[in-house]
C-alpha cells in the first residue's frame, strides 16, 4: 500500500473510531431513560388524541370558496408558471454550457468501495468479539454456584441480546470469504448465547460447570483473542 | 406470548408475535401498543439522538413516532417487516424535524465545524477523543440528508445494508455507495483536523 493509500486508511479509521464515540453518547443518554414510564406515557397520550380529535370536516366547507370562479385565474396563471418554470429549468439544467464543479464528482472503485465495508466488517467483528470476551470471561472466572447468577441477571440478559442482535446483522458481513474464520467462531459463540436464552428459571451449578468446559474445550476465549488479534493486525 | 413477558430485544420476536401485537393494536387494546412500543422505543431513540444528540428532542420524536404509528396503524400491511415499516416514519419524521430545526440549531452552535480549533500542526496525531467525537458530530450534520441517514443508521444505530435498504427502500448498492460517499465527503471535512492533506 503506498504511503497516500495508507494516510486514506488511517483517515477512514479515524472516523469510524469517533463513530463509536457517538455510539457511546447514545448509549449514555439512553441509561437516563426511563423506558417504562415512557411507554405509558405515549399509549396515555395515543388514547387522549383519539379522544379528543374532532370530527373531520364536512367535505364541501372549503371547496367553494377555493374553487371560486373568481380564483380561477389565480390557479390559471400560477399553474402555467409553473408549467413554463419547468420547462425552463429542465433546458437550462441539461444544457452542456453549465461546467460541473471540479473534484465533486465521487470516483471510487468497487473494490475500493469494498474495502471500506471490509473494514467496517472487521471493526464491528472486533466489537462483538470485544464483548462476548468480556461476558464469557466473567462467567468462565467465577464460581460455578454463582456463574448461573453472573449470566442471569438483568444487565448480563441485556449484555446477551444486543450481542444476538448484532450478530443477526453482522451475519451478512461474516458471509465475504475473507471473514469466513471469524464467521465460525461468532456462530459458536452465537449458538452458545442462544443456549443460555433457553435455560429456563435459574442455572443449576452443573449446568454451569458444563457450559465452562465447553467453553474451555473449545477454546473460545483463545481463538476470540487470536482472532481479535489477527483482525487488527489486518486493519494496518 | 404476553404482552408483559416479551423479551427487550426485537430481535428476539417471532414476526408472528409482531403481528399478533399489531392486531391487537388496531382494535384499540392499549396494553398491546404499550408492549409494541416498549419492544421498539430504544431503536427508535437511537435513531432520534444520534439526529438530534439531544435527549429531549429524541425523546420527543420517539413519542411522535410512536403517535403516528398508533394513527397509521391500519395503512400497515400485514406481512411486511414491522422494523422496516416503523424506521421509515421514524427517518421521515427525523428528517422532517431536522429541516425545521436546522437553521435554528446553526444559529445556536457554539461552533461550527470550520470553527473548531485546528489539530497542532506539530502533532497532527494528537486529536484527542472528544474533540474527534465533536468534530465528527458537526461533520455529520454537513453531509447530504441520505448520506448522514445511512452514515448514522450504520455506526450508530448498527443497522446492516441489507436492513437500511429496506428501511430507505432503495438497493444494498445504493447503499454502499452512499456510505462511501458519506465516509468520502467526512474525510474531507475532518482532514484539517487531522493535520493532513487531501
Amino acid at each position: 500500500m503506498c504511503a497516500d493509500c495508507r494516510k486514506q486508511w488511517k483517515d477512514v479509521e479515524t472516523i469510524l473510531q469517533g463513530a463509536g464515540a457517538l455510539q457511546e453518547d447514545v448509549k449514555q443518554a439512553m441509561n437516563t431513560v426511563d423506558w417504562d414510564s415512557l411507554s405509558e406515557r405515549i399509549a396515555d397520550a395515543a388514547q387522549t388524541r383519539t379522544k379528543t380529535v374532532p370530527g373531520s370536516v364536512p367535505a364541501g366547507v372549503f371547496r367553494p370558496r377555493l374553487w371560486d370562479a373568481r380564483w380561477r385565474p389565480v390557479f390559471a396563471g400560477a399553474l402555467g408558471g409553473l408549467l413554463i418554470g419547468g420547462a425552463v429549468m429542465y433546458f437550462a439544467l441539461r444544457s452542456p454550457r453549465i461546467p460541473q464543479a471540479p473534484g465533486l464528482g465521487v470516483q471510487a472503485s468497487g473494490e475500493f468501495i469494498d474495502r471500506v465495508e471490509m473494514s467496517v466488517a472487521r471493526r464491528e467483528t472486533i466489537d462483538y468479539l470485544s464483548k462476548s470476551q468480556a461476558l464469557l470471561l466473567d462467567f468462565v472466572q467465577a464460581q460455578p454456584a454463582q456463574a448461573g447468577r453472573i449470566l442471569q441477571d438483568e444487565p448480563a440478559v441485556q449484555r446477551r441480546h444486543d450481542l444476538l442482535s448484532k450478530k443477526r446483522l453482522m451475519n451478512a458481513q461474516l458471509d465475504g470469504i475473507r471473514m469466513a474464520k471469524a464467521r465460525d467462531i461468532c456462530d459458536q459463540i452465537e449458538r452458545l448465547f442462544i443456549e443460555l436464552s433457553q435455560i429456563s428459571g435459574e442455572m443449576t451449578a452443573e449446568e454451569a460447570v458444563r457450559i465452562q468446559r465447553f467453553v474451555e474445550d473449545k477454546k473460545i476465549l483463545f481463538r476470540i483473542k487470536l482472532l481479535q488479534r489477527e483482525l487488527q493486525e489486518s486493519e494496518v | 406470548m404476553n404482552a408483559e413477558t416479551l423479551p427487550l430485544s426485537p430481535a428476539q420476536v417471532a414476526p408472528a408475535v409482531v403481528g399478533d401485537l399489531v392486531q391487537r393494536v388496531r382494535s384499540g387494546e392499549r396494553e398491546a401498543f404499550v408492549a409494541l412500543t416498549r419492544l421498539y422505543q430504544k431503536k427508535v431513540f437511537i435513531l432520534a439522538y444520534s439526529f438530534f444528540r439531544n435527549k429531549e428532542d429524541a425523546i420527543d420524536l420517539v413519542q411522535d413516532v410512536f403517535l403516528r404509528v398508533y394513527e397509521k396503524i391500519d395503512s400497515y400491511q400485514e406481512g411486511r417487516n414491522f422494523e422496516a415499516w416503523l424506521l421509515q416514519v421514524a427517518k421521515n419524521l427525523c428528517i422532517d424535524r431536522y429541516r425545521k430545526t436546522r437553521s435554528r440549531r446553526e444559529m445556536e452552535s457554539d461552533a461550527r465545524v470550520d470553527e473548531l480549533p485546528l489539530a497542532d500542526e506539530r502533532s497532527p496525531d494528537s486529536i484527542r477523543a472528544s474533540d474527534l467525537k465533536d468534530i465528527l458530530a458537526k461533520s455529520v450534520d454537513c453531509l447530504a440528508e441520505r448520506q448522514k441517514t445511512i452514515f448514522l443508521m450504520r455506526h450508530v444505530n448498527q443497522m446492516g445494508n441489507e436492513e437500511i435498504a429496506r428501511v430507505l427502500n432503495i438497493s444494498t448498492g445504493t447503499v454502499k455507495s452512499l456510505h462511501f460517499k458519506a465516509i468520502r465527503k467526512l474525510r474531507i471535512l475532518i482532514s484539517p483536523y487531522l493535520g493532513c492533506q487531501t
